[in-house]
């Protein structure tokens, strides 16, 4: 009980999100969750379970492409079965034991001019936020602030040649409910 | 109002929520995706970015520079091996030990890091790393010099106040504080120079000068040392390079601002000399590393043990001799005050093991 409870605080959000995304609209998708946790409680839920978000995320597919066959019309088989969305867990371990995706991400950081690596070095590898970026470097909150957004912006389209990003999205979850 | 990847990727709060490391920002995203349940997928390519973008520059902080492709520069790039990246093992597709292996790679970095900055600061037993000398007047044409082991400080003619690091000399030219200010540095100083409008205050050493008005500057400029640097703490300076007969401005910093040079070795003669400007190093909230020095503060982040010889051999009055070359270029984080030589290679020796023997001054590390 006091498990699905910090369950549904934890993933509700994402799993409406979910819902909507295959053309639920907000209220629909809000009672499909609140059902979907509401029949986990009569459920017995297995007892090791180390990743809850990509056990609930897989287990609400399931929901939805059962509505789906019960003829509730929303979203398709094939679309809902291939879609996924990894957990934080899942995709730490995929960039921990795929070199050559970080070498993509690293080729692409490389690529990017002086002025975005310095600001997106300091914000993402020494975790310093922005107004700390623009006391140390002595540049102006605007300044900064356009060059990690551009930074950004020029590294998702490096990473978008090379399709980096889908193959964190594409590889197979391997836990099913 | 909904935002674009661009804008979730730098937002602070957001980073909170990807990483899971507050609350707050966790339940506002959450409250964000239900009010927005549309840009969940936005959401989702911004989450994969952020953790992409923090794992890679942790995996590979060895290899990038934040500033430029050279693989040289000790602040963001460090040549060979790394304590960090060392003993890391090959890809494995194995499931569930994500966490665990995250941890222990973060708890691993935490332990470096505090074996060098929680050292009990004992009373040292061998010799005093660093004397203070008296301070002294140094007048125009004349030279002030500090041994290694030795700090000192100076006052100039025009009222300018000058520390001394270690082992470096200052040569005074013969008209200052009438028809110039010049001087001229091998090795370290902290400068506090007086205000002159008229006489410029210029600080020469081995490939540029420094131009400055009244302000406060660190300059490194070691003949044996891979970079000479000058870190601006106050007011602002000019770096002056050569060209030709004249020099030309290459840039004003600004406060908070470190001009860094590479010294090209004569072994690697295609190595050519290359100038950057980045931001200064803090330690904490009040101590930078550049002028940690000042303060009697060895600090080292993420150095090779080649570059913490030089700083040792300073500090210390030693000579040391690395004898193998991985040892050479293991890195080290940490913190040092008041130990002795021994002290100092001891906690060394616990984060990346080596072996050493001392004789006299003279000290041999091998494997």
């Amino acid at each position: 009980m006091v498990l699905i409870d910090s369950w549904y605080t934890a993933f509700r959000a994402k799993l409406q999100a979910i819902a909507c995304h295959f053309g639920y609209s907000i209220q629909e998708a809000e009672d499909i969750v609140h059902q979907f946790f509401l029949d986990l409680l009569q459920k017995s839920i297995p007892d090791a379970i180390q990743n809850p978000e990509a056990w609930l995320v897989t287990a609400f597919k399931r929901r939805l492409i059962d509505l789906h066959r019960s003829q509730q019309r929303k979203g398709n088989y094939l679309e809902i079965e291939s879609f996924n969305l990894p957990s934080t867990q899942e995709i730490i371990e995929k960039l921990e034991t795929d070199a050559a995706l970080i070498n993509h991400i690293a080729s692409a950081y490389k690529k990017l001019p002086a002025r975005f690596r310095r600001v997106i070095y300091m914000k993402y590898y020494q975790g310093y936020s922005t107004e700390k970026i623009v006391a140390l470097t002595g540049l102006t909150h605007q300044t900064v602030y356009n060059n990690l957004s551009k930074g950004i912006q020029h590294l998702r389209q490096h990473l978008k040649k090379d399709a980096v990003l889908e193959r964190l999205v594409n590889f197979v979850l391997c836990l099913l409910p | 109002m909904t935002y674009t990847v661009e804008e979730l990727v730098i937002d602070d709060s957001f980073i909170a929520y990807c990483t899971r490391s507050n609350a707050a920002d966790i339940a506002r995203w959450d409250d964000y995706l239900l009010k927005h349940p549309e840009t969940l997928i936005t959401i989702e390519e911004a989450r994969k970015l952020v953790l992409g973008l923090r794992y890679m520059l942790q995996k590979k902080q060895n290899e990038l520079s934040a500033t430029d492709d050279s693989p040289e520069h000790a602040l963001y790039v460090a040549s060979g091996k790394n304590i960090a990246s060392t003993g890391e093992p090959a890809a494995r597709p194995r499931r569930g030990l994500g966490w665990k292996k995250w941890t222990a790679v973060a708890a691993c970095l935490l332990l470096l890091v505090t074996s060098g900055i929680y050292l009990p600061y004992r009373p040292r037993k061998s010799a005093t790393p660093i004397s203070t000398a008296a301070k002294t007047n140094t007048g125009s044409g004349e030279t002030a010099q500090s041994q290694p082991g030795e700090h000192k400080t100076i006052f100039l003619p025009d009222s300018t106040k000058v520390m001394l690091n270690a082992g470096s000399r200052l040569l005074v030219s013969p008209g200052f504080g009438k028809q110039n200010r010049n001087v001229y540095l091998t090795g370290e100083a902290l400068f506090e120079v007086a205000h002159n409008k008229v006489l410029p205050f210029i600080v020469h050493v081995a490939q540029y000068k420094i131009k400055a008005v009244g302000t406060r500057f660190n300059v490194k400029a070691y003949t044996n040392d891979r970079y000479s640097e000058t870190s601006l703490l106050e007011g602002k300076v000019q770096i002056l390079l050569p060209q030709g007969k004249n020099d030309i401005v290459y840039k004003t910093l600004q406060v908070n601002q470190k001009f860094v040079m590479n010294i090209p070795d004569s072994m690697t003669t295609n190595v050519a000399a290359k100038p950057e400007v980045v931001p200064l190093s803090y330690h904490d909230s009040n101590q930078n590393i550049e002028t940690a020095w000042v303060s009697n503060l060895l600090i080292f982040e993420n150095q090779p043990l080649s570059e913490i010889k030089n700083i040792l051999e300073r500090a210390y009055n030693v000579t040391i001799h690395i004898t193998n070359n991985d040892v050479a270029h293991y890195h080290y984080t940490a913190t040092f005050q008041q130990e002795a030589i021994e002290e100092v290679l001891k906690a060394l020796q616990l984060s990346y093991s080596f072996s050493y023997k001392k004789e006299g001054n003279q000290i041999t590390i091998y494997k």
